[in-house]
């Protein structure tokens, strides 16, 4: 039997070694040009579904605007930017689960964090373990803080932020005695220690402190426990539903009448507080929900910024649904700062983001249309970021700004050194 | 003292809603033999009724006529729904387990997350130990026990209640005889969820109206019913009120993680001193 196929001479061996060059050769280059070309893919957590859904909605809305306004104008770097999300549920488990499928199954090269705490320290684990940069938008300190490490970025405040800026003004305008009710988890124990400690340096007092299960909804027992002839202050460090059952009952039984009330970031977000309960409410935010609370000098810009996730300048969107306006504006940001990062430092290589890193440590970001929330740094020792707050109150229905409080109002002792 | 007092009659007026609330799961699951876990999403979308009759025909009244009735059909419905399962009470807790996920994304997706609020129909108040009172609350307390005692009419004094007592105690025996068991099954849903619907609207101008709400009050009111008893109406009215009795006084004693600690603590110590409430319980659900 002729057995031409497998004689192996230097002319066979020759073409053999040459077309399999060039073919690694073209395979490369055109794997190289492939991912160069592919797009850079954004992973978003959101809660869709549960306790926080009112945020999630809005989160979604606001990193899709950034992604459409991006992509119409040429993308990152020459590549399109797709953005892949997933709904955490409002629950720590789920959510640090699905930040795994974003990684894992639908290929985030980058993530826009929660709004939910527990699932922010839960999904932290998992962004350092795959080392994937991870944008937070939980408020819990020890998100930057003890539980940090070197790919966490946030943004806006966090709830140590919140007392640095608030406690000063709230003594000085409201009162020295507090009672404060706050919700019986992290967020609400961490946010007591935050405001109570440094309220108890400054020479004032914590004359109750009223622990409230998630989901209450009688506040009757609670609220029973206030001592209106010790207390000026009642601090309401409650969210959503439990923050409307509180003022309402407050209302009823006549405390809204005997003390000042004071709410933190989420004790009015996306709520609806045209009732007599909520009237002279004060309370602290990020942004200002209707759009002539925000700054004269960035107004144009919030107006098409709104415009673009679909916002009108009541805080309202197309179904009557109110923003989360403390919090909706920072995936839009993120998305933003994640151009301007890449698009410095020219990262193509993935998955070594140390240049990226670099870049977003001790960033100045300046107001604008890509960051319309306002100016804005991001500590380079723990990655936090610091930015302009608001005190609000509630008056005929309309939640109105009273005063602005600089970046620097709420810079406070780094935690950690990420 | 005046906190005593204000948490023994706050208890009660809230202890009476949960007890309506119970009552409506009492008639599926102990009269009926199934358990239903979408009670308390009935109980929601009962809820939303009465925002959407106070936000859209400017009517709350209105939502304690429209609110029984519409989720009353819907109980019927999953009556309909459960026919080829019933008998099965892990296809049953799997199938309402379905129909509450139904009706809160449905929630969800028609109404969004945001906590919605139902204003107080009466803007009066009165002054209950130093502290303002509603008294609407005193007004649902007195239509839950008004509502209470005609139930318990129903099932314990009239025909109608004898025949859903032995349908129940033995389906072969009571069809053999003439009763329409599968009838009865379907009256006892659209009651279940007419309770339900009841309780949603009067509690409505009282709570943060949310999708979640119903899924996060069902342990409560399910515990309350196995403790109570099955079938057992006044029994679950006093389990419910002693919850919210205790529960309250807890929480203004105590802080709101002992209060809830040592209110579980001492119905699970009923439960084990006095084991033929469960016993009992579980035969009946098992149809012996």
């Amino acid at each position: 039997m002729k057995d031409s196929g497998t004689k192996l001479t230097r002319r066979s061996l020759l073409k053999g070694v040459m077309s399999g060059g060039l073919s690694l050769l073209a395979g490369g280059f055109n794997s190289f040009r492939g991912y160069s070309n592919s797009p850079i893919t954004i992973g978003l957590q959101a809660e869709l579904t549960g306790g926080l859904a009112t945020y999630g909605y809005w989160h979604l809305k606001s990193a899709r605007a950034a992604v459409k306004r991006i992509n119409a104008e040429g993308g990152i770097d020459g590549r399109k930017v797709r953005l892949v999300h997933e709904d955490t549920e409002t629950d720590p488990i789920t959510g640090s689960r699905k930040m795994k499928r974003l990684i894992l199954k639908k290929g985030a090269e980058l993530v826009i964090g929660s709004q939910h705490s527990g699932v922010c320290l839960a999904s932290l684990p998992v962004s350092r373990r795959f080392s994937v940069p991870y944008f937070p938008i939980g408020e819990a300190t020890e998100i930057t803080g003890s539980e940090g490490h070197e790919y966490v970025f946030r943004l806006n405040c966090s709830v140590e932020a919140h007392a640095e800026a608030g406690y000063r003004w709230i003594m000085e305008n409201l009162g020295t005695s507090w009672t404060v009710v706050y919700a019986d988890y992290a967020m609400g124990q961490s946010a007591l220690e935050e405001w109570g400690s440094r309220l108890e340096t400054r020479g004032g007092r914590i004359v109750g402190k009223i622990a409230v299960p998630q989901g209450t909804d009688d506040f009757g027992p609670y609220l029973q426990k206030v001592d209106p002839e010790q207390s000026d202050v009642l601090v309401i460090i409650l969210y959503g539903p439990d923050a409307l059952a509180c003022l309402r009952r407050s209302a009823e039984m006549g405390l809204s009448d005997e003390l000042a009330l004071f709410g933190n970031t989420g004790s009015v977000e996306a709520l609806d507080i045209d009732f007599s309960g909520a009237e002279g409410l004060w309370s602290i935010t990020n942004y200002p929900r209707r759009l002539e609370g925000t700054p004269d000098e960035l107004m144009d810009v919030n107006r098409d910024f709104r415009d673009m996730v679909g916002i009108n300048p009541g805080g309202r969107g197309q179904k009557g649904r109110i923003v989360d306006a403390s919090h909706f504006w920072v995936p839009w940001e993120v998305v933003n700062l994640l151009k301007e990062a890449i698009e410095a430092v020219g990262w193509e290589v993935n998955r070594d983001y140390s240049r990226l890193i670099e870049y977003l440590e001790g960033a100045d970001i300046p107001g604008s249309l890509d960051y319309p929330q306002g100016d804005k740094f991001i500590r380079d020792v723990d990655h936090q970021g610091f930015h302009s707050q608001y005190i609000q109150r509630v008056d005929g229905g309309k939640l109105e700004i009273e005063t602005e409080l600089p970046p620097e109002y709420s810079e406070y002792e780094p935690n950690a050194d990420l | 003292m005046s906190k005593l007092a204000f948490g023994l009659l706050n208890g009660v007026v809230w202890g009476t809603v949960l007890a309506l609330l119970s009552s409506g799961l009492n008639v599926v699951f102990g009269l009926m033999g199934t358990v239903n876990v979408a009670h308390g999403s009935l109980y929601m979308f009962g809820a939303y009724l009465a925002w959407i009759c106070f936000s859209f025909l400017d009517s709350f009244w209105l939502s304690l006529i429209v609110s029984p009735l519409a989720v009353g059909l819907v109980g019927v419905s999953i009556g309909f729904l459960l026919k080829p399962v019933r008998k099965d009470p892990i296809l049953t807790v799997l199938g309402t387990f379905g129909i509450t996920i139904l009706l809160q994304g449905s929630t969800l997706v028609l109404w969004g997350g945001t906590p919605r609020r139902v204003p107080l129909p009466f803007d009066s108040t009165f002054s209950l130990f130093g502290t303002g009172y509603s008294f609407y609350r005193i007004f649902v307390a007195l239509v839950s026990g008004l509502v209470l005692y005609c139930l318990w009419f129903l099932v314990e004094r009239t025909k109608f209640g004898l025949r859903l007592r032995a349908s129940r105690e033995d389906p072969e025996l009571s069809s053999a005889i003439g009763i329409p068991v599968f009838n009865l099954f379907l009256l006892g849903f659209a009651l279940g969820g007419a309770l339900a619907g009841l309780s949603g609207a009067l509690i409505a101008p009282l709570v943060s109206l949310t999708p979640e709400m119903g899924l996060r009050i069902f342990a409560i009111v399910f515990l309350i019913v196995i403790i109570g008893g099955l079938g057992k109406i006044w029994r679950s009215v006093v389990v419910a009120i002693y919850f919210a009795v205790f529960r309250g006084l807890a929480s203004i004693f105590l802080d709101s993680t002992k209060g809830l600690i040592l209110t579980f603590s001492l119905a699970l110590l009923v439960v084990l001193v006095n084991p033929s409430i469960l016993g009992r319980s579980s035969a009946n659900a098992n149809g012996s």
